[in-house]
């Protein structure tokens, strides 16, 4: 989930995204998978599984092992950056 | 008819400098220098010589360089940097006075001027068009800015692009190029027509010599351009020039990277920066000769294509 106070404005540049965190005042740039994850968090919380699943209809991407191993890592690094807290264990 | 520094006698910008102080029109500013140190007169009234006087008593910056010394090595004669009377860098070493007036003007700006969106790069113009030129320090800029200006480019500043956040045009603040240490034999190399201030030695930044802006870029310092390129300079020793196609994505992360108020001014310089962004083609510029470099700088100039 987005950590509280965070509000995120987005700029689609092409196939990368530069997102400004309005509380911390940071600019992101993201490539188009860790933009997808981002805006599927800020839509709602969810754990690595219903991220990919979320991402499997609106992106038409297998929800697989790979794929959510893969949001896993990407969702470390939001949190890492302020851009996610983590909503369970 | 007083109305440019240059007009003023010597002796007369010496006694105004130690009494109630220079005020100069800078682009849209107007700082009032003050200093007794009699030292600094000579090249500051050098290197301004062509900015309009300010006759209104009013200025936005108060700069006084106050001489003093270390009360632990008395005989090291010191200079401070005050904005309105206040003390803002710790004493520097008084023959370093003028780059830290120039420095403490930077402050001045990018500390104030948050009425702009504030990019640290060099800007140049022609035909209306402005070219970003941001950079870290070694890239090249302060260079490759001089060799434009000194090549028919108006100079709107070595330091920052002043965006308006009501149109994205860029303000022009022709102020002196700051050179530093080989740049400023190569500067000096671009013929008789160059004005170069004092060299100071041993400052925190090596050798510092400043070039005194033309005077057309100066006279010109009220017309605004619209950003047309962004070039990333990238001065490598022995490298073969070459142009190659920054993305904007990049380009708008290293631009907010280089600005000095981005942060401060929160979705609204986010939007300002997307805006100038999507005006302008992006490369990043990596170069050895200067020459070269300026061939492609007349390409942009004149749209041929000039991608890698």
């Amino acid at each position: 989930m987005l950590p509280d106070g965070v509000n995120l404005l987005w700029k689609y540049w092409s196939d990368e995204v530069v997102v400004l965190n309005t509380a911390s005042g940071q600019t992101h740039l993201l490539d188009s998978l860790s933009a997808a994850v981002l805006g599927e968090i800020e839509r709602g919380p969810g754990s690595a599984r219903d991220l990919a699943e979320r991402l499997g209809h609106s992106h038409e991407l297998d929800s697989d092992a790979t794929l959510i191993a893969r949001i896993a890592q990407v969702c470390a690094e939001f949190e890492g950056l302020g851009l996610a807290d983590r909503t369970g264990p | 008819m007083i109305t440019k520094v240059g007009d003023l006698s010597a002796g007369d910008f010496a006694r105004r400098l130690a009494g109630d102080g220079v005020r100069i029109v800078v682009g849209p500013f107007i700082p009032r220098f003050r200093s007794r140190i009699g030292a600094l007169a000579a090249p500051l009234q050098l290197l301004y010589d062509a900015f309009p006087l300010a006759d209104e008593a009013i200025a936005d910056f108060h700069i006084n360089l106050v001489p003093t010394r270390s009360p632990r090595r008395p005989t090291s004669p010191l200079v401070e940097f005050r904005l309105d009377d206040q003390l803002v860098f710790i004493p520097f070493p008084r023959d370093t006075a003028l780059p830290l007036v120039e420095w403490g003007f930077n402050f001045c700006i990018f500390g104030n001027a948050h009425y702009y969106l504030i990019i640290h790069a060099a800007v140049v113009e022609r035909d209306g068009q402005a070219v970003l030129l941001p950079g870290l320090p070694g890239a090249g800029k302060s260079t490759l800015c001089a060799a434009l200006v000194h090549h028919g480019w108006r100079l709107m500043s070595d330091e920052f692009a002043l965006v308006r956040p009501a149109d994205g045009l860029l303000d022009a603040v022709p102020r002196p190029i700051s050179l530093k240490n080989e740049s400023i034999d190569i500067v000096r190399g671009f013929g008789p027509d160059v004005v170069l201030g004092p060299r100071s030695k041993n400052t925190f930044k090596g050798e510092v010599a400043h070039m005194r802006p033309p005077a057309d870029s100066v006279a010109r310092a009220g017309e605004p351009s619209r950003p047309a390129w962004i070039i990333f300079p990238a001065f490598t020793k022995g490298a073969e020039t070459r142009l190659d196609p920054v993305s904007r994505a990049r380009a708008h992360f290293e631009l907010a990277s280089n600005s000095f108020n981005y942060r401060f001014l929160g979705g609204d310089g986010f939007r300002l920066l997307v805006d100038v962004i999507e005006g302008c083609a992006c490369h990043r510029l990596t170069y050895s000769r200067l020459d070269e470099a300026l061939a492609l700088f007349d390409d942009l100039a004149r749209g041929a294509s000039v991608a890698a």
